[in-house]
């Protein structure tokens, strides 16, 4: 009898058939409103093969979503700008996920590795409580970085212009 | 944008001032200060964008340390200085403000 698989194997599966619900309903509807034809059906199919590969991606050695060893064995994805980044047996809790994605990209990634960073060393019993701080922080900290991230593009648009 | 200082950002603060040259990491200032993670992490990076505060991530092998890489904080030659000005500048704060903090130290 196979060994039972471990909670973050388990979590991994949950992940991996989450995005292939979502990415097979965002498909959906998307065909409802465009039409079936053959070009969207191709673009459904991509969608949904993508969206689980890049779950997949780290799956055989327990990273998250989208992280994986590169060839010299150092954790590539999810860190910022290249940077160390999560630990590779550390836990994304989804929402956090989710949340990170509404950021621009790099202060998404930086907030989502610093997260998971504290939250794989915090005590487990005030591990809940630190995830909902940082979901309560999240939406005025979204709005912050991309006032942030904007101003920052309109000085360099400004100061270059084409 | 004007820093503007709160009690927590005070708090913070106060936890970096207490040995200028030392790095702090996330959990060790939420445990110092009493604050909970996801209030901390604004008031970081909000001193960060003044200028105040330095990050780096932490140079380590997370597989072989069997833990991920941390983000260390710790205060600019010139931040300590406004900071400590900051500091010892602020008001007393109020008792309500105090008590605020209390109840968030207690469900930290």
């Amino acid at each position: 009898m196979p060994p039972a698989p471990s909670s973050s194997v388990k979590r991994q599966r949950v992940r991996i058939v989450a995005i292939a619900t979502a990415s097979c309903s965002a498909g959906a509807i998307a065909l409802l409103g465009a039409g079936v034809n053959d070009l969207t059906l191709l673009a459904l199919a991509g969608l949904v093969i993508g969206n689980v590969g890049f779950a997949c991606v780290g799956w055989p050695r327990g990273l998250p979503a989208g992280v994986r060893h590169g060839r010299d064995g150092a954790v590539v994805g999810g860190g910022l700008d290249g940077e160390a980044g999560p630990d590779p047996a550390g836990d994304q809790p989804l929402a956090l996920q989710a949340v990170a994605w509404l950021m621009p990209p790099a202060a998404g990634r930086r907030w989502l590795a610093e997260a998971s960073s504290l939250l794989f060393e915090v005590a487990a019993e005030r591990r809940k409580r630190a995830v909902r701080s940082y979901l309560l922080s999240a939406p005025r900290l979204v709005v912050l970085m991309w006032a942030g991230e904007l101003s920052r593009r309109a000085r360099l648009r400004f100061r270059w212009p084409h | 944008m004007a820093l503007r200082l709160t009690v927590q950002v005070l708090l913070v603060l106060q936890a970096l001032l207490r040995e200028p040259g030392r790095e702090l990491y996330g959990l060790e200032l939420s445990d110092e200060t009493g604050l909970l993670p996801g209030t901390a992490y604004p008031i970081l990076l909000r001193l960060e964008a003044e200028g105040w505060v330095t990050s780096r991530w932490e140079d380590v092998d997370p597989r072989a340390e069997k833990r991920p890489a941390r983000r260390y904080y710790r205060l600019t030659v010139g931040g300590a200085a406004q900071a400590s000005a900051a500091v010892a500048g602020a008001h007393r704060p109020s008792s309500a403000a105090l008590r605020g903090l209390a109840r968030e130290a207690g469900t930290a």
